[in-house]
């Protein structure tokens, strides 16, 4: 693990901006260190030893055709395996910073927090890739669907590192699928520039430890962080689905730095016995009248943790701000285990929040009303935890990942899949936009 | 012959005896109607019959088709034909009505030795059934009764009913919150489904009800137990004296 949190030293060839930057995150990191459970924003990550787990299999994805596909593999972009439209600007970071392509300047600049993820992320950013999403629509005005496949094939440690720049009033659905050597010690940043009236939904499927082959490794860990930064009147929809075998936190800042910009941020776990998974989420109002919103679901396994600390931060200046929060878990055995912290500091009275957080267990007279229809427990089960995670899927503005998702989540937990969304026409999955 | 039959039937709830010592016997083919006070234990009876947990049999017994129930779960009980129409039906949020009624006739039917109905082949069963009970189709794309009316609810109940085709029904107040017009699609539907072999048992506190599906056989269960058993003219007997003479067995 330590040596994800390394600096390495800085090229000598970077622009003034970024070294002055590097240098300063070798600094930071330098006086905060690795992380550690001491942290209030580390505090549930289970950092130490971490017993053997066997990875899960990976079923063949059923997503609908992307308009892109980019595969970052060990940390390197994978050219021959990727198909990226010309619209699209796909390059290392290094290129981008080299050729000074637009937003580039972004890199490491958009969570100034003192996140020893980002931070020493920022290090190893050259092997990273750039991504530049132009405005308006290409064929028959669908959302474009950019999917984004990060794997490991080797147990170690790796950086994997991601900017999107995504232009003023553009509209696009990003898939991260976060996958592979269930022994891999993984440090992946996604940095996300909405620009203006843009709307960008962000799926990140955190599939560490699922892999083609049956293997016992080392339980990996998972340290994923996304950060966005949301213009005036831009829109930005997280969707956070961790289901990785091992010790997993994802961390999603997003800083609303116009008015009328809004941050959904949603989450959905499922952590299996032995499995640690971590959900950690902070929105920054830093200007009046921007809206934020933020989900969890956790479903847990006997044996398995799963934590959640929710923050929202609205300032002495950001008046006008509406903020919502909920909370929830379902705990599926005697001895799982949630932590829910959900965390408003608000500064100022003119300001609409709600929130709640709620740890429970499936209701027992509803599985009685489904088996007494004949549904055996096993599927009974099985169709109120797709019950529960449907709300959070249907989020989802692509159909066929939504329920991809639901069937994830199932099978991550042994739980008998293809039920609760059969197919019976598009009426049953809903109507949202399906990209072509 | 009998379809159902429960002796001696005992049921705690919690720490509560409820049932104590019940008496009931079903033929095949007919309609019993149970009608009691508020808190008798009508709803414990029909909890009792299909298997709900914390409603603890102490003794006694409960026999379907000559076979004891007592050991199975509600989903096994449900597979050997029992299916209970509740006084409150259960909203579960999430779960979309259409694919959870597929899996629970394709459940019962791969009990019955039936082959299971694809996607296209069960919507044909299910029109024609949601048209049998005049429901909308527009109702089976929401959530399993989350936010449906109460009468929308009582319907969907008798819904998964016919669609079900059980040996045995329970009807716990499935009149009540029906509108009048509902009340009578309602008994359509439960009268539709009367043959030979399927017997039914109806609990209600009204007559009205019992005017459109006409009981072969009138309960009261009291205390804890059938205290009077006789024909449908007893429901007039109750309506105009009340509960209080009926006393013992
Ligand atoms: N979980 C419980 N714990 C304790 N007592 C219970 C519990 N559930 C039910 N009871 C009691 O059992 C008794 C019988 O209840 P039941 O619901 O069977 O009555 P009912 O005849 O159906 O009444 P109604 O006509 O009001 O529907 C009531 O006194 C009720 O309070
Ligand atoms: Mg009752």
């Amino acid at each position: 693990m330590s040596s994800l949190f390394t600096p390495l030293p800085t090229p000598a060839t970077v622009p003034g901006w970024l070294t002055i930057r590097l240098e300063r995150a070798a600094l930071r990191l330098t006086d905060v260190g690795a992380p550690t459970t001491a942290r209030e924003d580390w505090r549930y990550t289970r950092l130490g030893s971490r017993a053997p787990l066997s990875a899960r299999p990976l079923p063949t994805a059923r997503l609908a055709t992307p308009s892109a596909r980019i595969e970052l593999t060990d940390g390197q972009w994978d050219t021959e395996r990727s198909c990226v439209p010309a619209a699209l600007v796909v390059t290392t970071l290094a290129d981008a910073v080299a050729r000074e392509l637009p937003g580039i300047t972004m890199l490491g600049g958009i969570a100034d927090a003192d996140e020893p993820s980002l931070l020493s992320s920022l290090s190893a950013f050259a092997g990273g890739l750039y991504v530049h999403i132009p405005a308006g629509r290409p064929e028959g005005g669908a959302v474009p669907l950019i999917e984004l496949v990060v794997s490991a094939t080797r147990a170690g440690s790796l950086h994997q590192r991601v900017l999107f720049v995504v232009d003023a009033g553009a509209q696009v659905c990003i898939v991260e699928r976060h996958q592979g050597h269930p022994g891999a010690e993984r440090l992946a940043v996604t940095e996300v520039a909405v620009g203006a009236g843009a709307t960008v939904d962000h799926v990140r499927l955190g599939l560490s430890g699922w892999t083609g082959a049956e293997t016992t490794a080392a339980a990996g860990l998972d340290l994923g962080t996304v950060a966005a930064t949301i213009a005036a009147g831009g829109r930005f929809h997280s969707h956070i689905v961790s289901l990785g075998v091992g010790t997993t936190r994802t961390a999603v800042h997003a800083t609303l730095h116009g008015a009328g910009a809004h941050a959904a941020l949603r989450a959905l776990s499922a952590t299996p016995a032995g499995c640690s998974h971590d959900y950690y989420s902070v929105i920054d109002h830093a200007v009046p009248g921007a809206t934020s919103a933020q989900t969890t679901k956790g479903l847990i396994a006997d044996g398995g943790v799963a934590s959640v600390v929710a923050r929202v931060l609205i300032g002495r200046g950001a008046v006008g701000s509406s903020t919502t929060q909920s909370l929830k878990a379902l705990l599926l055995g005697a001895s799982a285990k949630a932590n829910l912290k959900p965390q408003l500091e608000i500064d100022n009275d003119a300001v609409k929040a709600a929130h709640g957080a709620a740890v429970g267990r499936l209701d027992p007279l509803q599985l009685f009303f489904l088996q007494a229809r004949g549904l055996d427990s096993a599927t009974a089960r099985a169709l109120l935890i797709a019950g529960f995670v449907q709300e959070v899927a249907d989020t989802i503005p692509n159909v066929a990942l939504a329920s991809e998702v639901v069937h994830y989540v199932l099978g991550g937990l042994g739980l008998p899949s293809g039920i609760g969304s059969d197919d019976l026409g598009s009426d049953d999955l809903g109507s949202d936009v399906e990209p072509s | 012959m009998n379809l159902l039959e429960i002796d001696d039937l005992h049921v705690t709830v919690g720490e509560t005896p409820i049932l104590v010592g019940l008496n009931l016997r079903i033929p095949a083919g007919e309609v019993h109607a149970v009608m009691g006070p508020n808190g008798a234990g009508k709803s414990t009876l029909s909890y009792a019959v299909a298997g709900r947990e914390g409603y603890d049999v102490t003794k006694g017994d409960i026999r379907l088709g000559g076979e004891s129930l007592l050991a199975l779960g509600p989903d096994e009980r449900a597979r050997r034909g029992v299916f209970l129409a509740f006084q409150y039906p259960v909203e579960v949020p999430g779960v979309r009505s259409k694919p959870f009624l597929r899996a629970a006739v394709n459940a019962v039917r791969k009990a019955r030795g039936q082959a299971e109905l694809d996607p296209g082949a069960f919507l044909k069963f299910l029109r024609k059934t949601l048209e049998s009970v005049r429901l909308d189709e527009a109702l089976t794309n929401r959530d399993l009764n989350s936010g449906f009316s109460g009468g929308e609810k009582k319907r969907f109940d008798i819904l998964q009913m016919a669609l079900l085709e059980p040996r045995f029904c329970i009807l716990d107040e499935t009149d009540s919150g029906l509108d009048i017009d509902a009340m009578r699609v309602v008994a359509d539907g439960v009268n539709a489904m009367r043959t030979p072999e399927r017997s039914m048992l109806v609990i209600t506190h009204y007559q009205r009800l019992l005017d459109y599906i006409v009981p072969d056989v009138v309960h009261v269960l009291k205390d804890g137990r059938i205290m009077r058993s006789g024909d449908k003219s007893l429901v007039a007997e109750l309506e105009a004296r009340g509960y209080e003479w009926v006393t013992s067995p």
